[in-house]
């Protein structure tokens, strides 16, 4: 390659323009008594192996105290402000290098040590990077004031402890699992649910029947005055019912199957509680009982609920 | 070659020595996992092995070969010869004796049940010993600086020597108990990998960056901001992996805000070096490109400390492998990578060991974090967490298992061969210290001293350890002891009386004997069975199905505490409550030969202990209510 294709490929490797690539390079040149070319070469990073295996020391302690030299010597004052960021990190293309060495060489922008490793003082920062110092520090201030009392349960999975006995429980107090809280909500949260044999796909989203019977309009506690018996039948479904109470159900003596096949939501996977809440959802919702007063049928007390199916 | 060469060079090479022994040891682990009885004789058994991996890997090859770098790199930044040698061969003579012993007494059954702690207290005393030499001949070197400007390295060097000696002699304290001991323990385990690894390697970094693509660091303030970040982050971690544990949950916050705060010490490095790469300089050199990649690593701990703090990622991925890759992108890494960047622009080449082990790195890494991530999700979908039903939820691991030891042949096999080319010499290139400048060493105003460096590092560190061990120790001096705190410190204190006496009591109905029971605990430690099972109820959802969740007072007078990191097998906490698990014959039969009666078990058969022992270590077994 000849000087020509060399300054090129130079100056688009160190992105500055060729006049000032070409004047470093054979300022460079004079005072390392080689020719321009091989300063080029180097810089353009075709001969890079040999240039960067043993970058020498000393002629870098001589090059580039001078190269600061005049830049201070002309503005001191302005030093400080002056944002160096073309300058400072090719400190060897510099312009004008002198044969000896600066008498006073200022360390504001470029101080070479022992080992040839250069220091720059660059005073500013891009602006992303001086601006996520602040924000993540904000983001972890905000973090620990949100929080500052630990782990909130329910936050993040984390559950209540009853502090005697070590057992992981809801965070209202009661039993973990067990379904605390409003169960009436539960209970149409399972009702309406799709991934269990689904109730409303039967019995229709408003109770008002399907393929199953009718729930809405009282129905559903015409046929079943007492919630025990209600809950009986949805979680034993019409094969289990024929199996241990017989071939009939409800008040009025219906024939088991004659509304089609209700399936078993105990086989489905449903907790006791989880049966009588949906239960208790159905008879305020479509049969028109009182909440407190169905709540009280429905979930007798702890013992009760458990013992009911 | 100066003296102070030579000596970095004989650092060099006793590191190299043990990075084979890691490197081998990482290998055969990975192996037996998939092959549950490979090579299963006592010394070479998956908790005897655990240890000797990390503290060959963390003791003898990162911190004898930064050590190394140190001496090597100080007088060239300084521009002062390195002063009293005689002491730092002395050191090298007590730090690599010392590591050397340590591994052998694990290996022969002797773990302490301190993860990254194992070796026994004689050990640990050389070792303080040793690092104190190495802290006194580092300082001393950086106080008689020539040079005017201290350079960013010589800060983390500085530091780093100090934040090791702290965080060991924390770490291989004893007078701690119970919670407090697993609180100093992660402290010092933070210490060490975080503050020693991460700033003796930055420093390193910080040096060889500019000098292999000649140009200047993009940034020297920024620079400093990284030391600063780092120092005032990484040191408040120790317990960002004890999420939803006995700890104080206030400790939790603290650890998830700083956390959130490594992202600046992250950021600035890696902005900071990408910024002074002159890239047209940079090609072809492996030395650059394992500096780099190492870089690349120090990012990810970031990520791997994050999903590790918060509770709501932490739910997911503790207890899984994710909580393994700490070690392996800290120390294996980070530190590895970027002390194998100095040793091949020391002597060249590197190139085949480059892409070996990066490309096993990578491998690792994601195996672990995916794994983790399948495990832990699998973990929250079911209830039954135990037996059978653990099983159920880590067969399907079984391809991430082989990928792991795929990926550690890689790693191995580029470690060993990096480790040998540097023990077998061939030309180094130790280029001449040039001369020093006329500096008088007093330093550029406003610039922090070495000696005033040294001890703002004791300061940050010192409080670290005030609020985040002491504080919370002396808070739970008022705990009380809960039944389940049944196995006590030794078994002598049985024989003295000293035991609980309901302790005692509530074992005699199990039909135990207190003695054998604490005989049994000492096996349990002394064969690592921590590095595989926790005994650990976490008051999340993941852990339900595990019965009661462990309080500060069922782990009370226990040393160690043996709460566990890493569920590779069921959790243990109330194992002698379970089916099967609670019957001391049933137990060690399962022990001596977990596939006859489990056909499903991945545990190693532990049929070289004497029988005396097993069944010692199954009443402790049984013991765990």
């Amino acid at each position: 390659m000849d000087f020509e294709q060399l300054l090129a490929a130079a100056s688009s490797a160190l992105s500055a323009p060729s006049e000032i690539v070409g004047r470093s390079a054979r300022a460079r040149a004079t005072a390392e008594g080689v020719g321009p070319e091989q300063i080029l070469a180097r810089w353009a990073g075709v001969d890079a192996d040999a240039t960067s295996a043993a970058p020498a020391a000393p002629p870098a302690a001589v090059e580039a105290a001078p190269a600061a030299a005049p830049v201070e010597a002309a503005a001191p004052p302005q030093a400080q402000e002056l944002d160096v960021e073309v300058v400072a990190p090719m400190s060897e293309e510099r312009p004008e290098p002198e044969p000896e060495p600066a008498p006073e060489p200022e360390p504001e922008q470029v101080l070479v040590g022992s080992a040839g490793i250069e220091v720059t003082k660059r005073q500013s920062l891009p602006k992303w990077l001086a601006a996520s110092f602040f924000v993540v520090p904000l983001v972890a201030l905000f973090y620990v004031a949100s929080f500052a009392s630990g782990p909130q349960c329910g936050n993040g999975g984390a559950l209540a402890i009853d502090p005697v006995t070590g057992v992981a429980e809801n965070c209202d107090g009661s039993e973990y699992g067990s379904l605390g809280g409003n169960v009436l909500e539960q209970g149409a949260a399972l009702y309406l649910a799709e991934a269990l044999p689904s109730c409303q796909a039967c019995h229709g989203a408003e109770g008002g029947g399907g393929t199953g019977p009718a729930l809405a309009g009282g129905a559903v506690v015409e046929t079943f005055p007492a919630c025990a018996d209600h809950i009986l039948w949805v979680a034993l479904g019409t094969s289990g019912w024929r199996g241990e109470r017989g071939d009939t159900y409800g008040a009025q003596a219906k024939p088991v199957g004659g509304g089609g096949i209700m399936p078993s939501y105990e086989a489905a996977g449903l907790t006791p509680e989880e049966i009588a809440a949906v239960v208790l959802f159905e008879r305020v919702s479509f049969g028109g009982q009182d909440a407190a007063a169905a709540e009280a049928d429905c979930f007798p007390d702890e013992e009760g609920a458990e013992a009911a199916p | 070659m100066s003296a102070g060469d030579a000596l970095a060079k004989v650092h060099f090479r006793v590191a190299a020595a043990f990075l084979v022994v890691g490197a081998v040891a990482g290998l055969l682990l990975a192996v037996e996992l998939s092959a549950t009885n490979f090579l299963n004789s006592g010394i070479l058994s998956y908790g005897r092995l655990q240890p000797v991996f990390t503290g060959a890997l963390l003791f003898g090859w990162i911190t004898v070969g930064f050590v190394g770098a140190i001496y090597y790199l100080l007088p060239r930044l300084t521009g002062a010869p390195l002063q009293n040698q005689p002491l730092a061969r002395i050191s090298l003579l007590l730090l690599a004796g010392g590591t050397l012993v340590g591994l052998v007494t694990v290996a022969l059954g002797e773990n302490q049940g301190l993860p990254l702690f194992e070796f026994p207290f004689y050990v640990d005393l050389v070792l303080v010993v040793g690092l104190a030499g190495v802290t006194r001949v580092v300082t001393a070197a950086a106080i008689a600086h020539r040079e005017p400007h201290v350079y960013i390295s010589v800060w983390f060097f500085v530091a780093a020597v100090w934040w090791l000696l702290f965080a060991y002699l924390v770490g291989s304290l004893s007078w701690f108990q119970g919670v407090d001991l697993e609180l100093a323990n992660r402290f010092a385990e933070a210490g060490v990998l975080f503050l020693w690894v991460i700033p003796a390697g930055l420093g390193v970094v910080y040096y060889l960056i500019p000098k292999l693509t000649d140009s200047p660091l993009y940034s020297t303030r920024l620079a400093v901001v990284s030391f600063w970040a780092v120092a005032g982050t990484f040191v408040w971690l120790g317990a960002s992996s004890f999420t939803f544990g006995p700890g104080p949950d206030w400790l939790e916050t603290v650890n998830v805000a700083f956390a959130i705060g490594t992202l600046v010490p992250a950021m600035a490095v890696v902005a900071n070096l990408l910024l002074s790469v002159n890239w047209p300089m940079a090609r072809g050199s492996a030395a650059f490109r394992f500096a780099v990649a190492g870089t690349g690593f120090f990012a990810l701990l970031t990520l791997q400390i994050l999903a590790l703090a918060f509770r709501a990622s932490s739910s997911v991925v503790q207890f899984t492998t994710w909580t393994e890759a700490t070690f392996i992108i800290s120390v294996v890494g980070a530190g590895s990578l970027w002390l194998m960047a100095l040793l091949s622009h020391l002597r060249g080449g590197g190139d085949e060991s480059y892409w070996l082990v990066t490309v096993g790195l990578v491998l690792l890494v994601g195996t672990l974090w995916l794994g983790g991530l399948l495990a832990g999700f699998t973990w929250l979908g079911s209830l039954e967490n135990y037996g059978e039903g653990f099983v159920n939820t880590t067969g399907q691991l079984a391809g991430f298992d082989t990928v792991r030891w795929i990926a550690w042949a890689l790693l191995a096999a580029g470690l060993v061969l990096f480790a040998l080319k540097t023990i077998g010499g061939g030309r180094w290139d130790f280029s001449e210290i040039g001369p020093p400048s006329s500096g008088t060493g007093a330093g550029e105003p406003g610039a922090l001293s070495p000696g005033r460096l040294a001890a703002a590092a004791v300061l940050i560190i010192g409080v670290a350890f005030l609020t985040t061990v002491l504080i919370p120790a002396l808070d739970s001096s008022d705990e009380q002891p809960t039944l389940r705190a049944i196995s006590t410190r030794d078994y002598e204190a049985f024989e003295n009386g000293e035991a609980i006496p309901l302790a005692t009591e509530v074992l005699s109905e199990l039909g135990l004997d207190p003695v054998r029971v604490a005989e049994g605990r000492h096996v349990y430690v002394a064969e690592g069975c921590v590095y595989c099972h926790t005994q650990q109820v976490r008051a999340n959802v993941a852990d339900v199905g595990l019965d009661a969740v462990t309080m500060p007072g069922d782990v009370m007078l226990n040393a160690p505490a043996l709460l566990g990191r890493v569920r590779l097998g069921p959790d243990l906490a109330h194992a002698g409550q379970r089916p099967f698990t609670d019957d001391v014959a049933w137990v060690a039969n399962h022990l001596a030969d977990p596939q006859r009666q489990r056909n499903w078990s991945s545990m190693p058969s532990y049929d070289y202990l004497a029988d005396d022992e097993l069944e010692a270590l199954a009443q402790y077994i049984v013991s765990l209510q």
